[in-house]
C-alpha cells in the first residue's frame, strides 16, 4: 500500500470519527473501559491494514496430527523452527498462535491479527513508519527488527 | 459469530488510538466504537495467579475478541497462549445451560426450582438428622471473592459448620503457614516491581516459563536489561525455564531441604549475613523454643555442602556457588510454587527459603523479596484473605480466636455462637469424610476435585456416596459426572467481582456479558440456598457483588490486609490496588513492614528498617528446620521417583483450555517424560506405551523420551481427564498446612508386552 493510499484512508477515518455517531453502549450495560494506547494515528493503520487482502486460508498437508507442530517442523522446516526457538516468542507464543491449529484453522502467511492481541499499543509506531504490517520490518520467525 | 480476524484488527487498533485522545474527544470515541460495534471491557485473566490485565471485546452481546491490557503494569499488554483464547471459552460447547438432577442413575435436565428444592431438602435433612458438621462446602481459588464470602457466611455463620475448605489447600496452604510462621502474617512482603530491580532470582520448584509465562517474560526482560542479573534454579527437572538459568541444582525429588540449610550454612560460615538486620529484626527458633543465633549456627554445622550434596544428589561446589551468588548479590528475589508447596515438608521448606532472606537482610527493599507464586487467580483474595478455609475467618482471622469470631459475627449480623471455635475438616479430611459417611451432603463450587485430589481411587467412592452438588459452568467434568445435582453458573465475563493476585493486588472483573438464559451467578445461587435453609434474613440486604464487597471491606479495616480504600468505584477505574490500602486516596503498598507500609508502627519500630508488626516483638523468625526426605522414598519395589507437572498450553483440569483446538494441537494428549539414559537402560523407545504404577494405582502412557527429568525420576503432566495422574500420587499431607505431597512419590515403570 502506498503512502498516498494510507493518507487517503486517514482522511476517511478521521471524518468518520468526527461524525459523532452515538455511543454503541446500551443503556444500563456495563460501561466499556477503553484502553489507552500510544497515538491517534493508529486508526490510520487500522484501516490501511484491514483493507488489505485477507491472508489466504490454505490446507495444511495431512500429517500425523498426534505430533505437535514443533516435533514435525524441527525436521521439515528446521531453519524456521530454530529461528523461533531463538526468538523472544519462544516458548510462550507457539506456532498455532499465528498459523492456527492446522486442522480447523490454518494460515500459511499470517497477518497482524495475532500480533495485536499483545502489541496493540505498537500500532502507532507502524503508522509513523508508514508500513502496512508488522512483518514488513520483523522477520516472521526470528522476529528481530530487520535492521538489527 | 461474524467477527473476523480483520474486524478484530480494525477494532483493536482503533480503540487503542482513541484511548489516547483526551476527554474532550468523547464523541469521537463513541463514534469509533459504534463504527466497529465492539465494546472493550477492562478485566483480569481467568487463569493463573499472575493477574494479567486483559480487555474483553464484546459485539452485540457476544464475546468476540481479547487482548492484553497495555495499561496494566503486571503484563503491559502481554498474554500467554492460554489467555489468548479465553474469550472463546465463554461460548465453548461444554458450557452447561440448565440444571441437571440425577434420576435412576443418570443426570437429566431439571428446572432450577426442582434442583434447588432437592439441594435444600437434602442439606436440611442431613443437618437435622446428623448435625451441621454432616454437611460441607468445597470452594475454589477461581471463585470471585464475593462468592467465597457468601459461602463462608452461609456455612460458618449460619449453618454453623467449619467444614468449608477450598482447593487452595492443595496448592498454597504451605506458603500461607510459612509466611505466618516466619513473618507473622500471610502473603508476600514485596511485589512484582522487585523483579525489575533485583540482581538475582532464586527460583525453586517453579517452572515459570510454562506455569507463569508472563512473569517469566518479566524475569527474562530483567536479565536482558541488566545482564549481570543471575538466576539460580533448584528443581528435579530441566524445564523450559532453564533457557534463562545460570546455575541449575537438579536435586533428587524431595531432598532439597538439606540444600537450603547448606546454603544457610555457607552464608553464615562465610559471614555473608546482615548482622544489624538480624540483631534488630530476627529471632531464632527450633520449632518448639526460642534459640540463639549461636544455637542456630550449631544446628547448621551438620548441613555442610558435602552433606547436602550427598542427600540431594548434586555437586557440593554448586551449592557453595549458589550460596555465594545469593550472599554477594546486593539484592535477591526468591520465587517458588508447587514444587515447594505440594510437599509433606512444604511448610519447613517455605521457612528455609525465608531463612536465607532474613539472614542476609534481603527483604523489604527494592529488588528483594521471598515471594511465593500462586497458581489460581483468586486463591489469595477469596480464600486466604477471605478466610474460606476450615480454620480461617475473613480478614486474616481464625475460628479459634473468640474475639475474631465476635468481630466477624457482628459484620455478618449473625449470633457469635453460630461460629464454632474448632477448625473444620481440611480438604483431604473433607473428602475422607465423604468416603466414611460422616459428610452426608457436599457442595462443590467452581472446582473439579474428582480430577485434582491426590490418591483419587481412595476418594472417588466418597464423592459417589455423598449427596454431591456441583455448581459449575462446564459439563461434563470428572466431578460433575459424579454429582447428584449440577447447577449451571455464570462464567468469567458474565459476572462482576474482584480477584486478588499473587502480589496482593485486588482487581475488578467487569460484567461484560449477560449469562446465557437459565444460567445464574454463584452468589445468587448461594443466597437462594440460604433462604431455603431458613437463613434468608442474613442475606436480604445484598443487592449484588458490589454490596458483598463493600461489606467485606469492613472485615479488612485495620487488619494487615486493609482494603478499606479499594472500593468498587475505584477498582473499576484503576488497574488494581495492592493492600494495605487503608483510604480511598492511598495508592497501595510496595513493601510491607517498612516505612512505606501505612500500618508500620514507627514509634515501636524505633529506627529499625523493618518491623514485623504481626509478631509480638516485631521480629521475624529464622527456623532451624531439619531436613526431611519424601514421605514415600523409592525402594526395591518402587525404584523410580514420580513427579508431576503442568504444560504451557493447558490449565489445571482442562475444563477451559481443553475446548481450544489450537491449544490441543500444541499439547494434545498425556505422556510420561523419561530421561534418555533411563529409557536406554529400560529399553523403552520414544512413544512406546509404558505402565506407571505406584502403591495407589497404574496408568498406561506413551513415553516421551526427553532430557528433562533427572535420571531415576519420571514426570507426568496432570491435565488430561482420560489419564488421571492423580490416581498415582501420594495423599500424605504436611502436618501443619495439610497440603498433600503431590510432587514426590515412588513408582515403577514397566514395558507393556502386547499379545
Amino acid at each position: 500500500m502506498s503512502v498516498r493510499a494510507v493518507l487517503a484512508l486517514a482522511a476517511v477515518a478521521i471524518s468518520m470519527m468526527m461524525a459523532g455517531v452515538a455511543s454503541a453502549t446500551a443503556p444500563g450495560a456495563a460501561a466499556p473501559a477503553v484502553q489507552a494506547g500510544e497515538a491517534w494515528g493508529a486508526v490510520v493503520v487500522a484501516h490501511a491494514v484491514a483493507d488489505q487482502q485477507q491472508p489466504p486460508r490454505q490446507k495444511h498437508p495431512k500429517v500425523d496430527f498426534t505430533q505437535t507442530c514443533v516435533e514435525c517442523h524441527t525436521r521439515r522446516t528446521p531453519q524456521s523452527t530454530e529461528a523461533w526457538v531463538q526468538s523472544a516468542h519462544s516458548p510462550n507464543v507457539g506456532c498455532f498462535i499465528c498459523h492456527g491449529d492446522a486442522e480447523t484453522d490454518f494460515v500459511a502467511k499470517p497477518d497482524n491479527t495475532s500480533c495485536m492481541t499483545c502489541h496493540a499499543a505498537k500500532a502507532a509506531a507502524m503508522e509513523r513508519a508508514q508500513v502496512p504490517t508488522c512483518f514488513t520490518c520483523h522477520d516472521g520467525h526470528r522476529l528481530k527488527f530487520h535492521i538489527d | 459469530m461474524g467477527f473476523s480476524r480483520r474486524d478484530f484488527l480494525k477494532s483493536t487498533a482503533a480503540t487503542v488510538a482513541l484511548a489516547s485522545i483526551d476527554a474532550s474527544y468523547g464523541a469521537e470515541k463513541a463514534a469509533a466504537l459504534a463504527t466497529y460495534g465492539v465494546e472493550w471491557h477492562k478485566t483480569v485473566c481467568r487463569y493463573c495467579g499472575t493477574g494479567c490485565g486483559v480487555m474483553l471485546g464484546v459485539e452485540n452481546g457476544k464475546p468476540v475478541a481479547i487482548r492484553g491490557d497495555s495499561e496494566n503494569s503486571i503484563n503491559k499488554g502481554l498474554m500467554c497462549v492460554k489467555g489468548f483464547y479465553l474469550h472463546q471459552v465463554i461460548t465453548a460447547n461444554n458450557r452447561l445451560l440448565h440444571p441437571l438432577v440425577r434420576k435412576d442413575g443418570r443426570l437429566v435436565q431439571a428446572s432450577w426450582e426442582e434442583a434447588m428444592s432437592l439441594v435444600a431438602g437434602r442439606f436440611r435433612e442431613a443437618i437435622e438428622q446428623h448435625g451441621p458438621d454432616a454437611v460441607g462446602f468445597y470452594g475454589s481459588g477461581q471463585a470471585q471473592t464475593e462468592e467465597s464470602y457468601l459461602a463462608n457466611k452461609l456455612f460458618k455463620g449460619c449453618i454453623g459448620t467449619n467444614n468449608i475448605d477450598g482447593n487452595p489447600r492443595l496448592c498454597m496452604a504451605s506458603a500461607v503457614a510459612g509466611y505466618i510462621q516466619s513473618f507473622g502474617a500471610d502473603e508476600p512482603i514485596g511485589t512484582y516491581d522487585d523483579f525489575e530491580k533485583t540482581d538475582l532470582f532464586f527460583m525453586i520448584g517453579t517452572n515459570s516459563a510454562e506455569a507463569h509465562p508472563v512473569l517469566y517474560e518479566r524475569i527474562a526482560a530483567r536479565r536482558k536489561a541488566a545482564p549481570n542479573t543471575k538466576i539460580i534454579f533448584v528443581d528435579p527437572r530441566k524445564t523450559p525455564t532453564n533457557a534463562i538459568v545460570d546455575l541449575h541444582l537438579q536435586v533428587k525429588p524431595g531432598y532439597d531441604l538439606a540444600v537450603m540449610n547448606a546454603i544457610a550454612h555457607v552464608l553464615v560460615k562465610e559471614d555473608m549475613v546482615d548482622e544489624q538486620f538480624i540483631r534488630e529484626s530476627v529471632n531464632f527458633n527450633d520449632g518448639q523454643n526460642a534459640i540463639t543465633f549461636d544455637d542456630y549456627r550449631k544446628f547448621l554445622e551438620k548441613y555442610t555442602p558435602e552433606y547436602a550434596a550427598e542427600q540431594a544428589g548434586v555437586n557440593a561446589r554448586d551449592i557453595v556457588r549458589a550460596a555465594r551468588m545469593f550472599g554477594e548479590a546486593p539484592t535477591a528475589v526468591s520465587l517458588w510454587c508447587m514444587g515447594v508447596n505440594q510437599r509433606a515438608a512444604g511448610v519447613f521448606l517455605n521457612n528455609l527459603i525465608h531463612n536465607i532472606h532474613l539472614l542476609t537482610g534481603k527483604l523489604g527493599k527494592p529488588g528483594c523479596d521471598s515471594f511465593s507464586l500462586t497458581g489460581q487467580p483468586n486463591a489469595c483474595g477469596g480464600i486466604r484473605e477471605g478466610g474460606a478455609l476450615s480454620h480461617l475467618l475473613p480478614g486474616h482471622r481464625v475460628v479459634a480466636n473468640e474475639q475474631h469470631r465476635k468481630e466477624v459475627a457482628e459484620i455478618w449480623g449473625v449470633p457469635a455462637e453460630n461460629i464454632k471455635p474448632t477448625p473444620g475438616k481440611h480438604t483431604v479430611a473433607l473428602f475422607a469424610g465423604a468416603t466414611s459417611g460422616d459428610i452426608k451432603a457436599l457442595y462443590v463450587m467452581c472446582t473439579n476435585p474428582a480430577h485434582t485430589l491426590p490418591n483419587l481411587n481412595k476418594y472417588l467412592p466418597g464423592m459417589e456416596r455423598t449427596f454431591l452438588v456441583v455448581a459449575e459452568s462446564f459439563h461434563p467434568t470428572e466431578t460433575s459426572k459424579l454429582a447428584d445435582v449440577v447447577l449451571p453458573v455464570a462464567f468469567w465475563g458474565e459476572k462482576e467481582g474482584v480477584y486478588t493476585c499473587t502480589e496482593r493486588r485486588a482487581q475488578h472483573l467487569a460484567k461484560a456479558l449477560n449469562p446465557p438464559p437459565g444460567v445464574r451467578w454463584d452468589g445468587d445461587v448461594l443466597i437462594d440456598l440460604a433462604k431455603r435453609l431458613g437463613h434468608g434474613q442474613y442475606f436480604a440486604h445484598y443487592t449484588g457483588p458490589e454490596s458483598v464487597w463493600t461489606e467485606y471491606l469492613k472485615m479488612t479495616k485495620g487488619k494487615s490486609l486493609d482494603f478499606s480504600g479499594a472500593t468498587y468505584a475505584r477498582l473499576r477505574k484503576e488497574r488494581g490496588l495492592r493492600w494495605p490500602v487503608p483510604t480511598e486516596t492511598h495508592p497501595g503498598t510496595g513493601h510491607r513492614y517498612t516505612s512505606e507500609d501505612p500500618l508500620f508502627p514507627a514509634d515501636r519500630a524505633a529506627g529499625r528498617r523493618m518491623y514485623f508488626y504481626a509478631k509480638p516483638d516485631g521480629k521475624a523468625v529464622v527456623f532451624a528446620r531439619p531436613d526431611k526426605g519424601p514421605e514415600e522414598p523409592v525402594d526395591a519395589e518402587y525404584p523410580v521417583f514420580l513427579t508431576t507437572n503442568r504444560v504451557l498450553e493447558h490449565w489445571h483440569t482442562m475444563t477451559m483450555t481443553g475446548s481450544i483446538p489450537q491449544l490441543n494441537r500444541a499439547a494434545g494428549s498425556a505422556y510420561v517424560e523419561i530421561n534418555p539414559q533411563d529409557a536406554a537402560a529400560w529399553r523403552i523407545a520414544d512413544r512406546e506405551v509404558v505402565r506407571i504404577s505406584t502403591r495407589r494405582g497404574s496408568l498406561d502412557l506413551p513415553a516421551r523420551v526427553i532430557d528433562r527429568p533427572r535420571r531415576g525420576s519420571i514426570c507426568i503432566p496432570f491435565h488430561w481427564p482420560d489419564k488421571l495422574t492423580n490416581k498415582l500420587v501420594n495423599d500424605a499431607v504436611d502436618p501443619v498446612s495439610f497440603e498433600p505431597e503431590y510432587k514426590v512419590a515412588a513408582c515403577k515403570v514397566e514395558k507393556i508386552t502386547r499379545a
